[in-house]
């Protein structure tokens, strides 16, 4: 992994993402290694299609997405190499542990064991007898956990969450958002985040993308975000009616 | 046969199409129907009993072409049929043991520095396997080892074994394809996984597979040979299975067949 300070984790051109049509289009990114970008939006506005067309579940309709520098589309084992992708709770196999979904994933990502950052969550969420569990007996958060564990197998440069907070404990939550700030600081990785918690854009994105009407509508830098004078979604009410 | 194909197109057609027909059309009874605890019970029931009705439907049919007594027909069909309904009573239990583990601690599992892996389990594997595991069909089938009819030879059962093994190994391996696929485009897709690499951790449930399958066979063979050279028979025929699939993952280990695996 490279701790240059340009190093780009993230690099879209023209992104077209949808199904038979674009739900988003035009989407230019560039995201640097260590800093924390959230997506956000109303529902249904393409937050989750955008997401996962950046971690390879769907195709794009056009344009192109490197990872870490690698074509997701010309060299996708190398580009997922560097790529962590939280599944989301449903999409989880009932039949599997939660333990045995992180060992497909440590293989999958050459990994002979848990790495350090892994073996961190799972002792501060107390969840290593948890992750014993069938998937399929476990609660919403118990999935949600593993979900996200499985993000950070094999240390990928670039974390993609799609709002991965819902479910989680109060407690839990504040933990992973503080590994996560750390993780960012440290320039471990970099953050791309779905959600609609407003208290994360704004103590913690380094910039905020705001979908509407089919395009990246807004982008929203760290100083506008902290330096706000009024309530963040009142803002970006205001930048939409403009 | 052909009504076996109509039931499993029957039940795919309930469960998955007559629901949306039924919105579609405004017909909330029919919908409620489908979709009802009742309905979904016996379709679980069929769904479980059918793979073995078909195994029981090829060993007979064999066995009449190959003209066996009809005495050891019908001893057939009475195993076949307690292993279904044994099944289908215990379903949910069963689907809680989803592979007998113990073939895993005993190291037969892939282990790769000291992590072992299980096979990634399709739902309808695990559904499958979990219903027809060995020693549920063992225990069925000793206590009509005592009284079974003496009167057919060694070759016919080896040869019926044999065919009617591979049949339900196939099977069982083609009817894991689309969950395999699904697998790869959805859960996995952000993995680095190459096709290769997931049909690696898949071969692990053959294993039950070839278990079962030995397992069936014991009955036969103890009857036919004796209890220990059965046993042993038995045992020779899925070690030499397993030996099979692990040479053809280390050929492809050695790059042989990885570069057409690659997605």
């Amino acid at each position: 992994m490279s701790n240059s300070d340009h190093h780009v984790v993230l690099q879209t051109r023209n992104l077209a993402v949808g199904f038979d049509q674009p739900i988003l289009s035009d989407v230019n990114l560039e995201i640097p290694l260590g800093e924390w970008w959230t997506v956000l939006g109303p529902n249904g506005c393409g937050k989750t299609t955008l997401l996962d067309t950046l971690s390879g579940r769907l195709p794009p309709l056009s344009g192109h997405i490197d990872i870490a520098g690698h074509s997701l589309l010309d060299a996708p084992l190398q580009a997922r190499q560097r790529l962590g992708y939280a599944v989301p709770p449903d999409r989880l196999p009932a039949r599997l542990t939660g333990r045995e979904c992180l060992n497909v994933f440590n293989q999958a990502h050459e990994a002979i064991a848990d790495v350090e950052q892994v073996q961190f969550l799972i002792e501060a969420w107390d969840f290593s007898s948890g992750l014993n569990q069938f998937v399929d007996r476990m609660s919403l958060g118990m999935r949600q956990k593993t979900g996200l564990l499985l993000a950070f197998a094999g240390q990928p440069e670039l974390i993609i969450l799609d709002e991965s907070l819902n479910g989680l404990d109060s407690a839990s939550a504040v933990q992973l958002k503080r590994f996560l700030q750390n993780g960012v600081n440290l320039k471990s990785f970099s953050v791309l985040m779905a959600t609609h918690s407003m208290d994360v854009v704004s103590q913690y994105a380094d910039q905020a993308l705001v979908c509407h009407e089919g395009r990246v509508a807004i982008r929203l830098t760290q100083e506008e975000l902290r330096e706000a004078d009024q309530p963040l979604d009142q803002l970006i009410a205001q930048r939409l009616l403009n | 046969m052909v009504l076996l194909i109509t039931l499993a197109v029957s039940i795919g057609w309930i469960r998955v199409r007559l629901p949306a027909i039924a919105h579609q059309n405004n017909q909330g009874w029919l919908a409620t129907l489908a979709i009802s605890p009742v309905t979904r019970k016996l379709i679980v029931v069929i769904q479980t009993v059918l793979p073995v009705l078909v195994m029981l439907w090829l060993t007979l049919a064999l066995a009449w072409i190959w003209g066996a007594d009809s005495e050891i027909i019908l001893w057939s069909a009475l195993i076949g049929l307690m292993g279904a309904f044994v099944s289908a009573v215990f379903p949910h239990q069963a689907s809680r043991r989803p592979y007998p583990d113990s073939r895993y601690r005993r190291g037969l599992v892939d282990r790769q520095a000291g992590a072992s892996l299980k096979p990634i389990q399709s739902d309808l594997h695990a559904f499958v396997a979990a219903r027809m595991r060995p020693e549920v069909l063992a225990k069925i089938s000793v206590p009509f080892l005592l009284v079974m009819p003496n009167e057919v030879s060694l070759l016919t059962v080896l040869v019926l074994f044999l065919i009617v093994s591979a049949l339900v190994y196939l099977g069982l391996l083609f009817s894991a394809l689309p969950d395999f696929f699904r697998a790869s485009q959805d859960w996995l897709a952000s993995a680095p996984l190459t096709y290769y690499q997931l049909a690696k951790s898949f071969r692990h449930t053959t294993w039950p597979r070839l278990g079962i399958t030995s397992a069936c066979a014991v009955p036969f063979l103890t009857y036919t040979i004796g209890p220990i050279p059965g046993l042993l028979l038995a045992v020779l025929v899925l070690m030499g299975c397993i030996v099979a699939i692990e040479i053809l993952i280390r050929i492809g280990l050695d790059g042989q067949l990885t570069p057409w695996l690659k997605p």
